[in-house]
């Protein structure tokens, strides 16, 4: 029986885990990345050589070469935005593709085996293109996506595999990176029953770093007057400094952000040094962090729940780490959040049990989970007005409402609107408005053959099939011919088409191959997981990289600089060639900030 | 019985009783054994049924209808198989369309179906049902046969032989099938098989019945496929000596019989037909079959058996005593009707305000001309019984309608029964009980019924009764008919019979004439005393509350324009108005009583009352601005109600339960509004600035409520499934996201058909009832949910419905790309 992984594609970092299979407890474990980190930063590069880096390598890059380096992909996901990395130009899912590759390849050489097929998680208010966007990702990568799941419903899974026997409603509020969900369940007999999911699929951490690195950027201009925002390297590395102070203060009250050299102006280099408070924090994100209380209440109103009647509230998502998030949710429910499911690796511990749940590895008989579709899906219509002959066009006509149960299957009926009319317009929307123009176009199709009659007299049944992957299948039926036409959502804008799936598959596979990545050693089985694993060997391609890239720099620099460099190289050579490989990535790590110090 | 599907309770697997943590468990029970990703349509069906039976005001709603399904699908069933037997192909047809509508999967009804579709000459119809069902289940034998009478029919022996054999290779054993088969050999010219099949059939026959069927069969296969010879009598003895004895199975035998003769009559085969009739009589032991021409003796074979039966029960018993008793009452009550309604015109002239101008003298002689006359009639009418085919007395009244019991229904009554309606009434969704209509000439009478079943069962005792009258007095006039066509054989009229027919003509005559006068001056005094009636309601009502005697005087002046007390009413509802008014004056200068004046001008327009109209504007010169100037988006910019701020005040609890009243006494709108206090603030924004998109939200709801009516009527029997629907919008209007009005609205749209009018509202589901009824009422319910918001918030409204709601049907219609001679937009 062949592993399936449970995959957690975050904005910021992704996780890879799985269930070993025949382990009588049937925990589902992180597989730790080369660096021996549960956690790869969801960060693509392309080295001056032009191979792609993934994870903390691209991160570190991100800072020296932001122009060659792409983060938050996911936000781009399901867009037709391409990123140009080094002259070359991906697509967001080329890139998430690079991540998926990358812990594809993490997960082989753990496992000691191939691993072809993944469960990938997507925020549950992903719409439709975002999630195909996803599934098309994973193909790139080379795997066989088993199953899309919602990351609030992984979570569940997380939480709820520990809690069998529990009889309770459970909040799942999942603050990420880059989205944000909130899925209410029910848990029964150790089956998840979901009853609403809802969310905004762009709001996240991300959003609160680029508050605080607004809020630095007006400090700099004050303190020296001089504008930093088209500083792209000097905005890389606020931006860094952001995300740190966020982490800091959320378990201090304050914290000091120093960013040496930060800039030049009349021939000296300014320096950023800044007290950053808790209380400093949350008066730049109070307004996002409230904004997430309005999708709570609408899948408490959904699910027809009462705050009272939440027995749990589960954190997860590293936003929520924020005490305002902890203490709003503690004063909103009554109830302090648990904190004992780890909010960064949930997602990819619940994709790991369904992963197990889907190949088998995990007894039925355990815990499993229902999902719900959390948007309402319909077609556009022509209202008419009752008496007169005016027509309303461009109405919304919901035919799956939101939060049904997937998978789900509902047929509506609607008729022609003009005389002899022998085409009909299937548009197909998402959103609550009843208006089509304030809804998410998600594809169209034109059926034909409709025998001509006077207006009204022909129907046609418009069914609206809804997976457990969340994709959509729309199919049309002429009543009175009995003429079928279907459609699967798939074009989307951004979906690629098969052709262009196998072009981009190829490339994937190409540029991939250009990384050296350590072959796998020992037989991973013999490791137990829970020890942190030493690295597995030294990235010489990177080492050669970074190294290269400081000697040419060393030549602008003073002598000061050149000297400490020199050294750190010089030492760095010694531990390659020792196979070091912990003194290389510390090396590694002191290279790379002395190279952002002397900018 | 057979089953629509599965419910829900049996979807779960717990019994209709199941509180909700039992049907909790059952559901996650379930869905582990059928979790979504592996077997996703057994979810859905689980899910479906956890997600109404989980929620108890939807569970209440689906045991509600559940019942009534059940109920219903057993009706149909039943109905449509006595509308068969009756050979009531039509009404058969009704009901099993409708049971096969409410269980599409239940092959019984679609093989029922087709057989009334067969028995209607409706082949195609039949062959389309059965093919459908065929697909299906295509190893029914029943089907097959039924599929091969539809070919027949059409034409299509060799589709029928294979049917047949088909049938017969699933099941060999099937007498019926050999039946079948045989009576296709027969047609196909191969008597020879068709008899050894016959034999074959009777040996396995199981039933007395089926082998009385299959004997009749055989002899008909005999008498119509054998060369003509003197043998044939001695099969016919045969066959009747292999009868089973049963008195029940003689009649039907009888009525095969009576067909073959006919059949054999047609063929011209007349000393066969006889012998055939013959044995029928003898079978049936009908005292004496006269020796009838053969086109008389054809038409009588083809009267129902029951009308035989009851023609000689009556030969029996000349009883029906009642009837003759209540007969004189007739001419006796017509006469002291004629008289009040005539002391009542009189009682007109007197006062002077009669609407007819004659002198007291011509009055007088009208009087004994209709007296006369009505008694003339009577007495015509008490001749022209003596002399009907039965020898009874056939004027009945309505006296003796309620002496109608279940044990012994006098017959007489139900000559006269134009339609029996039954309806079964609810209350927000659970049974009451149900009404049976007896419609008679001229009297209607309602029975109140407990159990939906029993009230059916007597409605069809009721209609059964009247159809087996119906053939009786077919039979009178057939024995007239026969008087005619026998003329050769029977002497000349006698100097009698023509003076009695002569003394006949001039009674009608005078009858008639008399009646006109009559009618003359008789119906405006009756006119005046329906006035009088009506206006009592109103004095009835005056003693409680004003709404209630302003709703009585509206619905007066409604019905009666140009009544005595027309004069009275409009003063006293003038009065009422003006009471409001000044209480609304008095009440507020600013907004709210604003509005309500509006509404009143907009009353007053609409009733063509000018003056006062201007009256009410002069009081309040605001109300113009408030008037038809907003339209859906944007416009709040205009609405010009600016001065009114400074009168501006929340509505207090008693305002708020004034204008509640008023909305319902002046505008006749069953509108409940729930205002909130800050009605007006928002909208009276100062300086008008745009404030943005003025958003109406709402949902309609369809009421869940529906019931069956069925309407036997006079002449053919129509029948047919109509409801009524209740709807009801919740209705919240808003700028920029915050609530301005919220009201809640019924409008209660009735099915229009004109002999359904005064039936009760049957409260419908969307899935029953013609389209085009719904459409109407859903465009009148729209339209009356525009007029309201219109009068009561002065807002165009333009109504989108795209509510979301169980009302699919009506839920709007697609975009379309129109075909290039039709554009949209």
């Amino acid at each position: 029986m062949s592993i399936v992984v449970g995959i957690d594609l975050g904005t910021t970092n992704s996780l890879v885990a799985y269930v070993r299979p025949g382990s009588r407890s049937a925990r589902p474990e992180i597989i730790p990345n080369g660096h021996g980190h549960r956690l790869t930063p969801s960060v693509v590069g392309v080295d001056e050589a032009g191979r792609v880096h993934v994870g903390e390598t691209a991160k570190r890059q991100l800072i020296v070469a932001p122009e060659r380096t792409a983060a938050e992909m996911k936000r781009l996901m399901g867009t037709s935005t391409r990123v140009v990395l080094g002259g070359r130009s991906y697509t967001p899912q080329e890139l998430s593709a690079f991540v998926l590759r990358r812990l594809k390849d993490d997960a082989e050489r753990h496992l000691g085996e191939r691993v072809d097929e993944a469960v990938v998680t997507v925020p549950a208010y992903f719409t439709d293109s975002q999630r195909q966007a996803t599934k098309d990702a994973g193909e790139l990568a080379g795997f066989r996506v088993e199953r899309i799941i919602n990351e609030p419903t992984a979570a569940a899974l997380a939480y709820g595999i520990d809690h069998l026997e529990a009889e309770q409603y459970v909040l799942v509020y999942d603050l990420g990176g880059g989205t944000f969900d909130v899925s209410v369940l029910e848990m029964f007999d150790g089956v998840l029953d979901v009853k609403a999911s809802a969310g905004n699929n762009q709001l996240g951490g991300s959003d609160f770093d680029r508050r605080i690195v607004d809020y630095l950027v007006a400090q700099f201009r004050r303190d020296h007057g001089v504008d930093l925002a088209s500083d792209v390297r000097a905005m890389a590395r606020l931006k860094a400094a952001a995300e740190l102070a966020k982490h800091e203060v959320s378990t201090r009250e304050t914290t000091t952000v120093m960013l040496p050299f930060l800039a030049h102006a009349r021939g000296q280099p300014l320096s950023l040094e800044c007290e950053f408070s808790r209380e400093q924090l949350e008066l730049l994100v109070e307004d996002l962090i409230t904004s997430t209380l309005d999708p709570v209440d609408q899948a408490l109103r959904d699910a027809r729940l009462k705050p009272s009647q939440i027995h749990e509230v589960v954190l997860v998502g590293g936003s929520s780490r924020i005490p305002m998030v902890q203490a709003m949710l503690s004063d909103k429910f009554g109830r302090a959040p648990r904190r004992d499911v780890h909010p960064d690796e949930a997602i990819a511990l619940g994709a790991a049990v369904q992963a197990a749940l889907t190949s088998g590895a995990l007894d039925r008989g355990g815990i499993m989970i229902t999902d719900v579709c959390p948007f309402t899906l319909g077609v556009e219509v022509v209202g008419s007005v009752p008496g007169g002959g005016q027509r309303l066009p461009g109405m919304f006509s919901p035919i799956l409402p939101r939060n049904t149960t997937i998978p789900v299957e509902r047929t509506e009926t609607y008729a022609t609107t003009v005389d002899r009319q022998t085409h009909v317009d299937i548009k197909v929307f998402q959103g609550d408005s009843k208006l089509v123009r304030h809804n998410a176009f998600l594809d169209e199709y034109t059926i034909d053959g409709i025998p001509p009659a006077p207006a009204g007299q022909e129907r046609i049944a418009v069914t609206f099939a809804y997976d457990v992957n969340g994709i959509l299948r729309v199919t049309t039926r002429v009543l009175a011919t009995g003429r079928e036409a279907s459609l699967t959502i798939t074009r989307s804008a951004k979906r690629m088409s098969d052709e262009e799936r196998s072009v981009a598959r190829a490339r994937v596979a190409s540029e991939w191959s250009g990384v050296t990545t350590p072959p796998p050693t020992a037989p991973a089985a013999k490791t137990d997981p829970h020890i942190p694993i030493p690295p597995m060997g030294i990235d010489l391609g990177a080492v050669r990289a970074l190294v290269t890239n400081v000697e040419r720099r060393a030549a602008g620099m003073d002598d000061y600089g050149r000297a400490r460099m020199l050294d750190l190289v010089a030492q760095m050579k010694r531990a390659a060639a020792r196979d070091d490989a912990a003194l290389v990535e510390r090396l590694e790590g002191a290279l790379a900030d002395l190279l952002l110090e002397l900018g | 019985m057979e089953r629509a599907a599965e419910t829900h309770y049996e979807t779960l697997g717990v019994s209709r009783t199941a509180d909700d943590r039992t049907i909790k468990k059952a559901y996650f029970r379930l869905v582990r054994r059928h979790p979504p990703d592996l077997a996703p349509r057994e979810f859905q069906r689980v899910r479906a049924a956890y997600e109404v039976l989980a929620d108890s005001e939807a569970r209440r709603r689906y045991d509600a209808q559940a019942v009534l399904v059940d109920d219903e699908l057993a009706v149909c069933l039943r109905e449509g198989d006595a509308a068969l037997a009756r050979h009531d192909h039509r009404l058969a047809r009704m009901h099993l369309r409708r049971a096969l509508e409410l269980a599409p999967d239940s092959a019984a009804a679609a093989e029922r179906l087709a057989e009334a579709e067969l028995d209607g000459e409706r082949p195609r119809e039949a062959l389309l049902v059965l093919e459908t069902l065929a697909r299906g289940e295509p190893s029914r034998a029943r089907t097959l046969v039924l599929l091969a009478r539809a070919h027949t029919a059409l034409g299509d022996s060799a589709s029928a032989r294979a049917a047949l054999e088909r049938a017969l290779a699933i099941d060999p054993a099937s007498a019926a099938v050999l039946a079948a088969l045989a009576d296709r050999d027969l047609a196909d010219g191969r008597p020879i098989e068709a008899l050894a099949r016959i034999d074959e059939a009777l040996r396995r026959a199981t039933g007395d019945e089926q082998r009385a069927d299959l004997i009749v069969q055989r002899l008909r296969v005999i008498l119509l496929a054998l060369p003509v010879g003197r043998e044939h009598s001695a099969a016919i003895d045969a066959a009747l000596s292999a009868l089973p004895v049963d008195a029940s199975i003689d009649r039907a035998v009888a009525t095969h019989l009576w067909s073959l003769g006919a059949e054999l009559l047609r063929l011209g085969r007349t000393r066969d037909a006889e012998d055939v009739l013959d044995a029928a009589a003898r079978l049936a032991r009908v005292p004496r079959v006269p020796r009838f021409a053969p086109e008389i003796r054809a038409r009588l074979v083809d009267l129902p058996r029951a009308a035989v039966d009851k023609l000689r029960a009556l030969a029996r018993d000349p009883a029906s005593a009642t009837v003759q008793r209540g007969a004189w009452a007739v001419p006796l009550c017509g006469v002291l009707l004629a008289l009040a309604l005539l002391g009542g015109g009189l009682i007109d002239v007197l006062d002077g305000g009669a609407p007819w101008k004659r002198g007291p003298a011509t009055f007088a002689f009208l009087l004994l001309v209709g007296g006369a006359t009505l008694l003339a009639a009577a007495g015509m009418r008490l001749a022209r019984a003596s002399r009907s085919a039965l020898g009874r007395l056939t004027t009945l009244t309505a006296r003796h309608l309620v002496e109608i019991d279940l044990d012994r229904l006098s017959a007489w009554p139900l000559v006269q029964l134009r339609s029996v309606s039954l309806s079964h009434h609810m209350q927000s969704g659970a049974y009451q009980h149900s009404t049976v209509r007896l419609a008679f000439a001229r009297r209607v009478v309602s029975v109140r019924v407990r159990g939906g079943q029993r009230a059916v069962e007597w409605a069809r005792t009721v209609v059964e009764a009247r159809d087996r009258l119906l053939g009786v007095i077919a039979i009178g006039a057939l024995a007239d008919d026969e008087e005619d066509l026998l003329a050769g054989e029977l002497p000349p009229r006698s100097p009698a019979q023509r003076s009695k027919w002569r003394a006949r003509v001039i009674v009608a005559v005078t009858a008639a004439a008399s009646s006109a006068a009559f009618v003359f001056v008789a119906a405006p005094a009756h006119r005046s005393l329906v006035d009088q009636g009506a206006w009592r309601r109103v004095l009835r009502a005056a003693g409680g509350d004003p709404t209630d005697r302003m709703r009585a005087e509206r619905r007066y002046l409604v019905e009666h324009p140009e009544g005595q007390h027309a004069d009275d009413a409009r003063d006293s509802l003038d009065a009422e108005y003006g009471r409001v008014r000044r209480r609304y004056l008095a009440h507020s200068a600013g907004a709210p009583g604003a509005i309500a004046m509006a509404s009143i001008v907009e009353r007053l327009r609409a009733a063509d009352q000018p003056e006062r109209e201007q009256d009410v504007r002069a009081t309040h010169p605001l109300l113009v601005s408030t008037h038809g100037q907003v339209t859906l988006a944007r416009a709040l910019p205009s609405l010009d109600v600016k001065p009114l701020v400074d009168g501006e005040r929340a509505l207090d609890e008693e305002m708020r339960a004034a204008l509640a009243e008023r909305l319902v006494t002046d505008l006749g709108t069953s509108l409940a509004p729930r205002l909130p206090p800050h009605i007006l603030e928002l909208s009276l924004t100062p300086d008008a600035a745009p404030v943005g998109e003025l958003r109406i939200e709402y949902e309609v709801h369809s009421s869940k409520e529906r019931a069956r009516l069925a309407v036997l009527d006079g002449g053919g029997i129509a029948h047919g499934w109509f409801s009524g629907l209740v709807l009801s919008f919740d209705v919240t209007l808003s700028v920029e996201g915050r609530s301005l009005h919220e009201l809640h609205v019924e409008v209660v749209a009735e099915p229009r058909a004109p002999w359904i009018e005064d039936a009760d509202l049957y409260f419908g589901d969307d899935t029953l009832g013609p389209a085009a009824l719904y459409r109407d009422m859903a465009s009148s319910a729209f339209a009356q949910l525009g007029e309201l918001l219109a009068r009561d918030l002065g807002i165009e409204w333009l109504p989108a419905p795209t509510a979301r709601t169980r009302w699919a049907r009506m839920r709007g219609v697609l975009t379309t790309r129109a075909p290039t001679r039709h554009v949209l937009r």
